[in-house]
């Protein structure tokens, strides 16, 4: 039962029989399940993406803010909701940053993912850590390194070469017995970013190369599981990413000159234990994180000529989560995990829940932050009630969490209640398919930066609540060979203190501004058709999305009603992708934006026009004997060498390629 | 069957949701700048949005796009400030560090210069002009001396840290080195320029952050010190113009202030004083206290037709408006402008 739920749970399939055939029985709703998204392993090579910002941007619903491509910041906001109400989890474990709150998804890398899960609303993973439970969705990434592998040993490898200076090295090797497995990551990656770019300048066009757009990248890492017993897995594993690269800011008209860089070195290191019971299978978790920025400007104009900023932050979080199963010991001794037998069990309710606390500190060399630290507290407690084919969730989240600044008498205390209920069935008129319900309530605090900056930052922030209504309805069709499937849904947000922010120094800086209240309607569609012949597979996949984001502030004011910055009231992508025999493939994919707005007054002044881009890719596969395979793939990205940016004036990379060679043994 | 009334289904939403929306209609812009005024909005950082507003006061029309027509492309990144000398109008430009000069009868570009020294933007703040020459306060620590015939910067004299706003007393400049940059440690001085020797004669000690700096009438020099904009207030100053030194420092609050006749308006906490430059005494603390003023960021005064102007910027995120008062502090009318209203000029 608890299984399905669980966007990250596939190292545990191969526990034993016995789970397995009880996971058979509830990954039969998985694909329709929640209000889930995903991406497998084929589909991720399919796409060769930089990194997982770029992978977002095929998720309905959500809306990139990509700084310029290549090693650039990336961020997202889904449904119109701030991207902090996004939970990260990689393997289990949270990535967490108190002092922005969001994480540069151009920091996580790809060629580790196996699976990567987005859930807007209810997010259900047994393995998920209680925070993302209570998020107003969540990202899932489940890696190569930290799952139980075949007992043998495994490599994945890669080398890419590509436009701007691209280099790209991966390696990861995974030894793997019945009862452990241990793996050790290293990837370096850099490109020296300078591509040509042409912006509209009145009537003119204003070209330019790009500068101090580089960036070199390393990350590291080991990760190890052990079984204990016949039910239990303890994990450890450590990863560390360290980062070097220029911030060329937006494009300045007349003006080439960027002197600036960000440095960050993280490491984060994570341990588990969970009991696969079929009672009561229960986690318990810890992570700590540490994390340094040092933002440098070489020639601000100070009295020392330079800028040196330097942050520190540290976050320590641990917790327990449990499911209670409505399965009882004598039954699993007499009827010997029968499977009629569990299956008549569904009418009995599950349970599930769990505690975490949380402790971030900020520490830095400016004397203006006073090392702003953090306690949260957050709990959770749900039950579950199956029937042959629907199922109702009711969960209440609680978040408790207190700052407190060094020397200032700054302390702030709230308390936040946030229940989830979700109702949800397979098709039971042909013609109206499957259909959920959903309805959330979560909060964002806000970040250090928010709240402690001196120079901007503003004491007077308020938590953002984002309240979310949400009915789907989900189809599947087979008609001769084809499959194909259709989701749509509806959803009102209405989102509370709503804090938004707008770059206006540069990247690192940000003015912060409480709009106070905010409505989102929209809509998501996403289509899906297969087709099988012997030899060859098609597959296309369409995502829309309609959000209407609209500033409820102030009725007084020049922005009441109008689109909140930087979010598109619409959203399309699109692949094509053609394999054949499993070895060979070529996709071809693309995204198109609407119009979005730099500022809250949707003035032409303001608006960013919006834009459609195509993406290339073709592989193919030579295997050898032993298991070992070379795949070579070229891709392409921007095929139409269009001018674009996702930010005003942080213009994107124009025809760019890509040419990668990736060994495994599998 | 039922495949296709899905479908039928979804197309009907798709096109629910397609609606397209008409782009705003474009003026052109006169060929001869007459009853009307010119409005430099200074955008935001990294947003590359400067602009020249220009109000037709016959038609009651105001067009965002005067510097594109003109010059046929974008003004750039932060406008400091826009003066008028002679023929020519001159607007500052700082984050694209550069000097826009424009023909003052026609609006038209004239040049542009770049202000750039050793890889590094100069970051120019204000300009003032003195017989032939403009000087050109730069955000790296210098007056830039440039030749109003040729556009070449003939010297470069180094000043204090950030020098901000300046002005004009007898062949003295006086500038305003407000350190900004180098909060919390901020400069406290004035540096006073001769402008015919093109050298600082002295740095008179004022107090912190300097900014906001005028000359009344009689010559002596009027400065706002702006503080720490927490534990230090900020103060008004005077300066006496020939002994270079600080006269007196007044116990009230100022952010910016500018001459009218023998008073100055005194900018604080968006409303208008009124202070008396022969008396030295604050006449009025609420001269203008307009509510519906949501930012009060400015105000010039017009000498020829005794009017005030206010420069509303809207939270600085919103396009902004001017309001025109008369001297005596009533209202006269409002325009609409562009993003962070900086400067205005009036034509008849």
């Amino acid at each position: 039962m608890f299984l399905i739920l669980a966007s990250s749970a596939s190292f545990a399939q191969r526990l034993d029989h016995q789970l397995d055939t009880l996971e058979v029985i509830d990954l039969r709703m998985e694909n329709e399940n929640l209000q889930v998204q995903k991406l497998n392993k084929a589909q991720i090579t399919a796409l060769q993406p930089e990194d997982v910002g770029q992978l977002l941007q095929r998720f309905v619903g959500v809306s990139l803010k990509s700084y310029g491509g290549l090693g650039g910041m990336k961020t997202i906001s889904v449904r119109g909701i701030n991207g902090n109400q996004t939970g990260i989890v990689v393997d289990g474990f949270s990535l967490q940053n108190a002092q922005t709150g969001q994480l540069d998804f151009s920091n996580i890398q790809t060629e580790s993912i196996e699976k990567i899960t987005l859930s807007i609303g209810g997010s259900q993973g047994f393995l998920n850590p209680i925070s993302a439970l209570i998020g107003g969705s969540c990202l899932s990434i489940e890696t190569f390194e930290s799952t139980f592998g075949m007992p043998t040993y495994q490599v994945r490898s890669a080398l890419k070469g590509g436009s701007f200076g691209q280099i790209d090295s991966y390696l990861a090797v995974k030894m793997n017995n019945q009862r452990s497995f241990f793996s050790l990551m290293g990837k370096y990656r850099e490109a020296n970013g300078k591509y040509n770019f042409e912006i509209e300048n009145g009537n003119q066009l204003y070209q330019g190369k790009r500068i101090n757009n580089d960036f070199k990248e390393g990350f590291g890492g080991f990760s190890s599981g052990f079984r204990i017993g016949k039910k239990s897995i303890f994990r450890i594993n450590d990863q560390f990413n360290q980062s070097d690269k220029g911030l060329p800011g937006a494009v300045i008209l007349y003006n080439t000159i960027s002197n600036q860089r960000l440095k960050n070195v993280t490491n984060q290191v994570n341990v588990d234990f969970t009991r696969f019971d079929q009672i009561f299978p229960f986690r318990v978790y810890a992570s700590m994180r540490n994390e340094q920025l040092i933002y440098i400007d070489s020639t601000y104009l100070n009295t020392a000529g330079y800028l040196d900023n330097r942050y520190y932050n540290t976050h320590f979080v641990n917790g327990f989560s449990f499911r209670k199963l409505p399965i009882k010991r004598r039954d699993l001794d007499s009827m010997q995990y029968d499977l009629e037998i569990v299956k008549t069990k569904k009418l009995k309710l599950i349970y599930f829940g769990g505690i975490e606390q949380s402790y971030s500190l900020l520490n830095s060399n400016l004397p203006a932050i006073l090392a702003p630290q953090r306690y949260q507290l957050k709990a959770l407690l749900g039950t579950e009630k199956k029937w042959s084919r629907s199922n109702i969730i009711l969960q209440v989240g609680e978040q408790y969490f207190s700052d407190k600044q060094s020397i200032s008498g700054n302390n702030l205390k709230r308390f936040v209640f946030t229940p989830y209920a979700s109702f949800q069935t397979e098709k039971w008129r042909s013609f109206i398919g499957g259909l959920n319900f959903w309805a959330k309530r979560s909060f964002r605090i806000p970040t250090f930066n928010e709240l402690y900056y001196n120079a901007l930052g503003n004491l007077s922030l308020k938590p953002e609540i984002a309240n979310q209504f949400n009915i789907g309805n989900f189809h599947t069709f087979y008609i001769h060979r084809n499959q194909l499937k259709f989701r749509l849904d509806a959803y009102y947000n209405l989102v509370e203190n709503k804090i938004v922010a707008i770059p206006t120094k540069n990247l690192f800086v940000w003015s912060i501004q409480n709009v106070g209240k905010a409505q989102v309607f929209g809509v998501d569609f996403q289509f899906n058709h297969t087709r099988n012949f012997s030899d060859l597979k098609l597959e296309t996949n369409v995502n829309y999305s309609f959000q209407k984001v609209e500033d409820l502030s102030d009725k007084n004011s020049p922005t009441y009603k109008h689109q909140l910055p930087y979010l598109p009231q619409h959203t399309l992508n699109a692949d094509f992708t053609v394999v054949y025999k499993s070895k060979s493939g070529i996709t071809i994919s693309g995204l198109a934006t609407s119009s979005r707005y730099a500022l809250n007054e949707n003035i032409d002044a303001n608006k960013i026009n919006g834009f459609y881009v195509f993406d290339a890719s073709i592989y193919h596969t030579f295997t050898f004997p032993k298991a070992q395979s070379l795949r070579l793939s070229l891709n392409v990205k921007n095929l139409l060498n269009q001018s674009y940016a996702f930010v005003r004036y942080y213009v994107m990379p124009g025809t760019n390629f890509l040419i990668s060679l990736n060994y495994a043994i599998h | 069957m039922q495949f296709i009334k899905y479908i039928l289904l979804i197309s009907l939403f798709a096109v629910f949701f397609s609606c397209k929306k008409e782009n705003e209609e474009t003026i052109e812009s006169p060929a001869i700048l007459k009853n009307g005024m010119l409005v430099l909005n200074e955008g935001l950082f990294q947003l590359n949005n400067a602009s020249l507003t220009w109000v037709d006061f016959g038609s009651g029309t105001t067009n965002d796009q005067f510097f594109t027509q003109k010059a046929g492309r974008l003004l750039g990144d932060t406008g400091n400030e826009m003066l008028r000398y002679g023929n020519k109008i001159y607007i500052v430009v700082n984050v694209s560090s550069t000097i826009e000069v424009l023909d003052a009868i026609t609006g038209n570009s004239i040049k542009q210069i770049s202000m750039q020294a050793n890889g590094n933007s100069k970051q120019p703040r204000s300009i003032r002009f003195f017989g032939s020459k403009a000087f050109i306060s730069c955000f790296d620590g210098f007056v830039d001396v440039m030749d109003t015939a040729t556009f070449q910067i003939e010297s470069r004299i180094p000043v204090g840290l950030n020098p901000d706003q300046m002005t004009i007393s007898g062949q003295y400049l006086f500038v305003s080195n407000s350190g900004g940059l180098n909060a919390p440690v901020m400069d406290s001085t004035i540096s006073v320029i001769d402008m015919i020797a093109k050298s600082e004669l002295t740095k008179i000690v004022v107090g912190k952050n300097p900014g906001s700096i005028v000359t009344d009438y009689e010559g002596d020099v009027y400065v706002v010190t702006r503080g720490n904009y927490s534990t230090i207030p900020s103060r008004l100053n005077k300066i006496d113009q020939d002994e270079f030194i600080v006269l007196d420092s007044y116990d009230f609050d100022a952010s910016k202030i500018t001459l009218m006749n023998n008073r100055l308006l005194i900018l604080n906490n968006n409303k208008v004083m009124l202070f008396n430059t022969d008396t030295d005494q604050l006449l009025d603390d609420n001269f203008i206290n307009n509510p519906t003023i949501n930012t009060l960021s400015n105000m010039y005064f017009r000498s020829s037709s005794q009017q005030i102007y206010l420069f509303d910027s809207k939270g600085y995120t919103n396009t902004g408006n001017i309001l025109k008062y008369n001297v005596n502090g009533d209202f006269m009318s409002q325009y609409h402008v562009g993003l962070n209203p900086n400067s205005i000029l009036i034509y008849d």
